[in-house]
């Protein structure tokens, strides 16, 4: 949502539910692909409230706020829950060049805030349900549709993270010893590609996405992952939303995506389920734009 | 360009823990003129390695160099003056905080082969993988001991020729010389700065080759800075890191035979501890990692101490923990299970405040750490402030001693593997429970340092207890290992203060 170019007619309110299941056995360890005994299978469970209104037609709010739970099927770490970041976004649709003979473009700005709502620890990857940094993201999306339906868009965002808070007063990453509980995040960029098809609320779609993070250490060799590590992967996934018949109000949705390549993060492969309903606050017309 | 590094990350970071609540406290003896005559450890007298007389300070070649000394001064970069703030610090303190780092760099147990076994560290072969050292608790204690106690024997033979020689400082024979550091009466040959370059890189050479380069880099630097500040001609800081490499040789001497290269043990040796703790009717501890990882330097219990005997290390060890099949047993596993159920946000907090774990500077590192803003407070000459550490890392080299032996001696398992349903909130070390490290260690320290600043005792209390609860807070010891650990650590810490009142220093 944050991240597409799909906007939210004016007064409408797209609201749902999603669950996240992402699991990997090997990760990257700086850039040597390993396993680990200690860990066998890491699997992050996700909970996660959404909700997406068009204030106009050019102007979209979004937040969600997820729960989340790690566990390892090996080793004795414990495996930690809790409410992790909300995230709050305006979404600004400043260009929007209307239908011609091939199609329309659309070009659109996202500010979104990332606040940690738990004090939980960051220190305990990959068993911490997050990172706990306070970051705020800007992002630029463009998208074009052709008048049957078929769509491609780029996104791509730079994210400046916060400083995050130890309980320890020091620690060793990227080659030295810091005497100090604060750790200074490093910026993050991303940018993806996906295409697919749009049709009333029916969504496919496929993306590539590409995350690198600017600065940080690698992880040493069996050392734990640090929460400034350089955290970087490329992804592939799908995604679709397809409304109940005859009544598209609700849509159910689903996604996979899978890490193809990473440095300090593990090859996840990700499920995705949920649902969407559409609440229109305009008119008693429940059929949406999007 | 790692020195550089080095030194920004050390300048920017200040110590965040607040000061010593005494913000004034006694003043050292004079420049400790008398440190000479302080009972030394390894070396038999303060002129054991000899140092010759220096030039007098009207002889052309001892004009030569204050010229030198002129000359350098007036070519000073902002580098050099960076250098010379850095070290304004004091160098045992510097040294102290590059021995925290090296031993975070290097406490990193070996990642396990595709067949399922552990590569050993190999020390004429540093830099494969994995590095040589794994400096884990054991090997930390041991290393800031070593480094601790060769730089204070070393500083107190130098004091010895300083005050036999009493050659002024550059600064005060010729005014025309800048006091870049603060001038002081004490006198110049030899360099005390190039004493403790020598001393320490050679030690730390020998404990951490594979940055070998840093330390030497660093080491340079040091006597660059003695010279640029005005403290220290060429002769002084010549004679100066002639005598530190010296006593580090002495010192090495005994590294070598200390007992460290067999403290890995063998498979027999691990074997026989499982067999006779099975043969007593206990369950032996097992390696809960995956693929089982030997212990960790199973006979370092064997290891010689510095201010106890062999015999002492036997003497001291505690009874037996309670049976693995015992009522009491079952109690405090029962603890444990509770305690990291219902685990506080505060109490999450003091785990990883004291976790220590792999990749920091282990506990003995915290606790050099704590004591260095007390050091720096009291304003020590660098002769004091080596046997402060000196006096700390050796209570805690014993108690590592004491403790491992007590470890192997039971081989009690930890409470993860009495109890699969047990999972721990940091690192679960892979050796035996019975007695606490982290109790030993801070039990030993807290002592030692509240003999030095009796200001701070209230604080080093508060920090050991703490230190020692943690590790029922992280789920990886039982009630009686850290009860049984704190009181051990606490016996062993007597061997020191014995020597400490005794030994010419005063308090």
């Amino acid at each position: 949502m944050i991240d597409d170019g799909i906007m939210m007619g004016q007064g409408l309110l797209c609201t749902g539910y999603m669950y996240t299941h992402d699991s990997w056995k090997e990760y990257w360890e700086g850039t040597r692909k390993r396993d680990n005994g200690n860990i066998g299978t890491l699997t992050t469970q996700t909970h996660q409230h959404f909700a997406n209104y068009g204030v106009t037609n050019k102007l979209n709010v979004i937040t969600h706020l997820p729960h989340v739970r790690t566990e390892a099927s090996q080793g004795v770490l414990a495996g930690q829950r809790g409410w992790q970041d909300a995230t709050v976004a305006v979404k600004y649709k400043f260009f929007d060049a209307p239908f011609t003979e091939a199609g329309s473009f659309r070009a659109i700005a996202t500010v979104a805030a990332g606040l940690p709502m738990t004090d939980y620890t960051p220190d305990f990857l990959p068993l911490s349900i997050g990172l706990n940094s306070r970051r705020l993201t800007g992002r630029l999306t463009t998208h074009f549709r052709g008048r049957r339906g078929w769509f491609i868009q780029g996104t791509a965002a730079h994210t400046w993270r916060d400083d995050v808070k130890l309980d320890r007063p020091y620690y060793f990453t990227d080659g030295r010893l810091t005497f100090s509980d604060r750790v200074a995040m490093p910026k993050v960029v991303d940018y993806a590609f996906s295409s697919g098809y749009i049709r009333g609320q029916l969504v496919l779609s496929a993306s590539f996405t590409d995350q690198r993070t600017l600065g940080g250490g690698d992880i040493r060799r069996q050392d734990m992952p640090f929460v400034s590590n350089r955290m970087d992967f490329q992804r592939v996934g799908a995604w679709a939303k397809v409304p109940l018949p005859r009544y598209d109000a609700i849509a159910l949705a689903g996604g996979y995506s899978y890490v193809i390549s990473g440095r300090n993060v593990g090859q996840s492969s990700t499920l995705t389920a949920g649902i969407v309903y559409l609440f229109n606050f305009r008119t008693k017309n429940f059929r949406g734009r999007i | 360009m790692k020195l550089t590094l080095l030194l920004i990350a050390v300048a920017a970071c200040a110590q965040e823990e607040t000061a010593p609540e005494s913000t004034n406290p006694p003043p050292a003896l004079a420049n400790d003129a008398n440190a000479g005559s302080w009972r030394f450890i390894v070396l038999t007298s303060p002129s054991q390695v000899p140092v010759a007389a220096p030039a007098s300070i009207t002889d052309a070649s001892y004009l030569a160099e204050l010229s030198a000394v002129k000359t350098a001064q007036s070519q000073i970069t902002d580098g050099q003056r960076q250098s010379l703030d850095y070290w304004g610090r004091g160098g045992v303190l510097r040294w102290s905080e590059v021995m925290l780092e090296l031993v975070s760099r290097y406490n990193l147990p070996p990642a396990p082969l595709p067949n399922g076994s552990y590569p050993v560290p190999d020390a004429n072969n540093p830099f494969a993988d994995p590095n040589f050292p794994f400096a884990n608790p054991p090997y930390a204690a041991r290393a800031y001991s070593y480094v601790s106690v060769a730089q204070y024997e070393a500083l107190k033979a130098a004091w010895h020729y300083k005050y036999l020689y009493n050659r002024p400082a550059p600064s005060q024979v010729d005014r025309s010389v800048q006091a870049l550091r603060p001038a002081s009466e004490l006198p110049a040959y030899p360099s005390e700065d190039a004493v403790i370059s020598g001393v320490t890189s050679a030690m730390l050479q020998l404990l951490f080759p594979a940055s070998d380069e840093q330390i030497t880099l660093l080491a340079a630097q040091q006597r660059e800075a003695a010279l640029l500040s005005g403290r220290a001609t060429a002769s002084d800081i010549a004679a100066g890191l002639a005598l530190g490499q010296a006593i580090a040789n002495i010192v090495i001497t005994r590294a070598r035979t200390d007992g460290m290269g067999a403290a890995g043990g063998n498979a027999a040796l691990w074997q026989s501890l499982a067999d006779q703790a099975t043969a007593r009717g206990e369950v032996p501890w097992r390696s809960m990692e995956s693929p089982p990882r030997p212990p960790m330097l199973a006979a370092f219990g064997r290891v010689l101490p510095w201010m106890m005997t062999p015999a002492d290390v036997l003497a001291e060890r505690p009874g037996a923990p309670p049976s693995t099949s015992s009522p009491q047993m079952a109690r405090e596993l029962a603890e444990v299970r509770d305690t990291v159920r219902n685990l506080s946000r505060a109490q999450i907090a003091i785990a990883y405040k004291w976790s220590d774990g792999a990749g920091t500077p282990t506990p003995p590192g915290h606790w050099n750490w704590t004591a260095a803003p007390y050091i720096e407070a009291a304003g020590f000459t660098e002769v004091r402030a080596a046997r402060a550490l000196a006096l700390l890392n050796m209570a805690m080299h014993d108690s590592a001693v004491a403790c491992w032996d007590t470890k192997f001696a039971y081989f009690n398992p930890r409470p993860s593997q009495l109890d699969r349903g047990i999972r721990t909130v940091i690192g679960l070390p892979n050796f035996p429970a019975f007695v606490s490290g982290h109790s030993t260690f801070s039990a030993a320290a807290a002592d030692v340092l509240s003999y030095l600043f009796p200001s701070g005792a209230a604080k080093f209390e508060a920090d050991k207890e703490e230190a020692s609860i943690s590790r029922l807070y992280g789920a990886i010891h039982y009630r009686s290992d850290i009860e049984v650990g704190k009181a051990l650590g606490k016996r062993v810490a007597s061997y020191t203060l014995r020597f400490a009142r005794e030994d010419g220093a005063g308090n």
